[in-house]
């Protein structure tokens, strides 16, 4: 029984030390690539998410408020 | 819908515009590059012969720049869905569902796992396993575009979906149509194939390069061998999916085929405008139509590339927005009532639902249905059919840059293969001179085949079913034009940090 739980988790604890040993000898171009990575990841959804993209739907609490919302704009001709 | 608000549709145009055209700087040399380099460490493993392994791991670093700097940059693009765009996102339910999730869930099990091992796991996995590795992140990244353009495949012609009237969304009830939908196919193709020309002219390019300052010659050589045959395959297969791409547009995006042709008057045996210059612009109503001052055709060559014969007539504009019966073309006119009918039997049905009149909320169900193909055109009721005229000078100018590009291409790689095999490449300084000069212009060939694909539809979202006055969220301009010159500034940066840290590695060569 632990030899099979040891067999499952091999691959994960292999996958773990590939990328601590590849973070630990990375050239420094990688590190400003990973920094670039990391702190545009951080804008896109530390900021830009969540300052400026709220789900437009969202201010619609149900699901039925949703459908009455769409069905409106889709149905109310301007003319 | 309430009054459109053409500066928000437009604002909201330009800002997907902006971030898919910059998503699009980056993804065509990653679905390429994959390829060639596997294609090396390919030869590696087979030869055992350690040069390969530098090129291999040379351009490897190439395409890690490029991976990390232009990853999730297609992210914004789904945020623009939800903001921008709800009615849109709502619309088509769950057809982008599925697409989306498979490539979300894909994109993060090959990432995370197989480009770990790519770029760590030389030396502590096997050859054969690490070899393996980079193939699946070939194919993964090419199969993650695979999703993405099916979606965008539906948007242009969409299939395998039922309308539901009480859900306000598509519903999907065939995922074989909705994947094997023709424009899918041949949009993936068509997308994919052309990227490999991208990204064979980069690394023949940068090939050039090093002859060029006699460095890194081996690596130049032995990459241009690679680049050149791949490319010159890629090029010839792009050519024949655009081909059988005029087809599927003829048959179902007539209105696009015609701007993208400049053609107005529709004819049997249309002649193909193989390069012409507008000038005059003829003011029709409050419209304009573009006319050409010098124009090159060839005679039936239109007829014969939209359906394989010389004498088949080709819709133009004026008979695509005035009809004509004789080629059973209903004009814009009457498919712009036919809508009209679609959306009030839509009102109509869910107001006698809500009042219990099942059998009357049936009768309107079934004109609903009758009328759903043209329910896109309704939103037109009350302005000029002219408006769903997309940009005859973008589609046009776009479509021929990008012909005329990939045609240079073809030409190019059969130049470079030849002086290969001659052995005499690195005498040619002009060629390779060209070649690195031709870098810039692929990328613009990939975007303009955007641009024909994309402007080319206008005014559609959903081709004849949503229109873009229909989908956009209605929400203020300014928080658009906010975002619009955010995104601007953060891609703009992110492309200029790409090019620096390129062309740093690039500059050291493969010794570090």
């Amino acid at each position: 029984m632990n030899s099979i739980f040891t067999k499952l988790l091999q691959p994960i604890i292999f996958m773990y030390h590939l990328y601590a040993d590849g973070f630990k000898n990375m050239s420094r171009m990688s590190r400003i690539l990973w920094v670039v990575a990391v702190v545009k990841l951080m804008i896109m959804f530390g900021f830009l998410k969540v300052f400026f993209f709220e789900s437009h739907l969202s201010q619609f609490e149900s699901e039925e408020e949703k459908i009455e919302h769409i069905s409106k704009q889709l149905t109310t001709l301007d003319n | 819908m309430e009054t459109i608000d053409w500066g928000l549709v437009n604002w909201s145009r330009a800002q997907f515009a902006l971030t898919a055209m910059y998503h699009w700087l980056f993804v065509p040399l990653t679905l390429g590059i994959t390829f060639i380099v596997a294609f090396m460490e390919s030869i590696y493993v087979k030869t055992g012969d350690e040069q390969w392994k530098k090129i291999t791991q040379f351009w490897m670093k190439v395409f890690g720049i490029n991976f990390a700097i232009g990853v999730a940059t297609g992210i914004i693009l789904e945020f623009e869905f939800g903001t921008n765009w709800s009615n849109y996102s709502w619309f088509v339910g769950d057809i982008f569902g599925a697409p989306l999730a498979i490539e979300g869930i894909m994109a993060f099990f090959m990432e995370s796992t197989f480009i770990a091992i790519m770029f760590f796991g030389w030396g502590k996995v096997s050859k054969k396993f690490h070899l393996v590795s980079t193939w699946l992140v070939a194919v993964g990244s090419n199969l993650s575009a695979l999703w993405i353009l099916v979606a965008n495949g539906w948007m242009q012609n969409p299939v395998g979906m039922k309308f539901n009237p009480d859900t306000m969304r598509n519903e999907m009830v065939n995922f074989w149509e909705v994947l094997f939908n023709p424009m899918a196919v041949n949009k993936f193709l068509h997308t994919v194939i052309s990227s490999y020309v991208v990204a064979s002219i980069f690394v023949a390019g940068i090939s050039a390069w090093f002859l060029l300052k006699n460095r890194e010659v081996i690596l130049a050589k032995r990459s241009m061998v690679v680049a050149v045959v791949f490319g010159l395959i890629a090029s010839l297969v792009t050519i024949w999916s655009g081909d059988d791409s005029a087809r599927q547009v003829a048959k179902y995006q007539p209105m696009k085929l015609a701007a993208f042709e400049g053609l107005y008057q529709g004819d049997q045996q249309a002649p193909l405008i193989a390069m012409g210059f507008f000038g005059k612009k003829e003011q029709e109503g409050p419209h304009h139509r573009e006319q050409f001052i010098v124009q090159f055709e060839i005679p039936k060559a239109l007829s014969y590339l939209a359906f394989l014969r010389g004498d088949a007539h080709v819709a133009g504009i004026d008979d695509l927005v005035h009809g004509k019966p004789s080629e059973g073309i209903p004009s814009y006119e009457e498919r712009i009532n036919s809508g009209k009918m679609a959306i009030d039997a839509l009102a109509a049905y869910k107001e006698k639902k809500k009042a219990g009149q099942t059998e009357e909320a049936e009768a309107e169900l079934k004109i609903f249905e009758e009328h759903f193909n043209d329910f896109g055109y309704g939103f037109y009721y009350g302005h000029n059919p002219h408006e769903l005229i997309p940009n005859v000078k973008m589609s046009f100018y776009s479509f021929h840059v990008m012909v005329v590009l990939g045609t240079w291409f073809v030409l190019l790689f059969i130049l470079l293969f030849f002086q290969i095999k001659k052995g005499t490449i690195q005498q040619k300084r002009w060629l390779l001179w060209a070649t690195l000069f031709t870098i810039p212009l692929a990328y613009l060939a990939s975007q303009a085949g955007w641009i024909v694909a994309e402007v080319g539809r206008q005014p559609w979202t959903i081709q004849n079913l949503m229109p873009n006055i229909a989908a956009v969220s209605q929400i203020k301009v300014q928080s658009v034009q906010t975002t619009f010159f955010l995104f601007l500034v953060i891609f703009t940066g992110l492309l200029i940090a790409e090019i620096r840290i390129m062309l740093a590695a690039i500059k050291k060569g493969s010794d570090h």
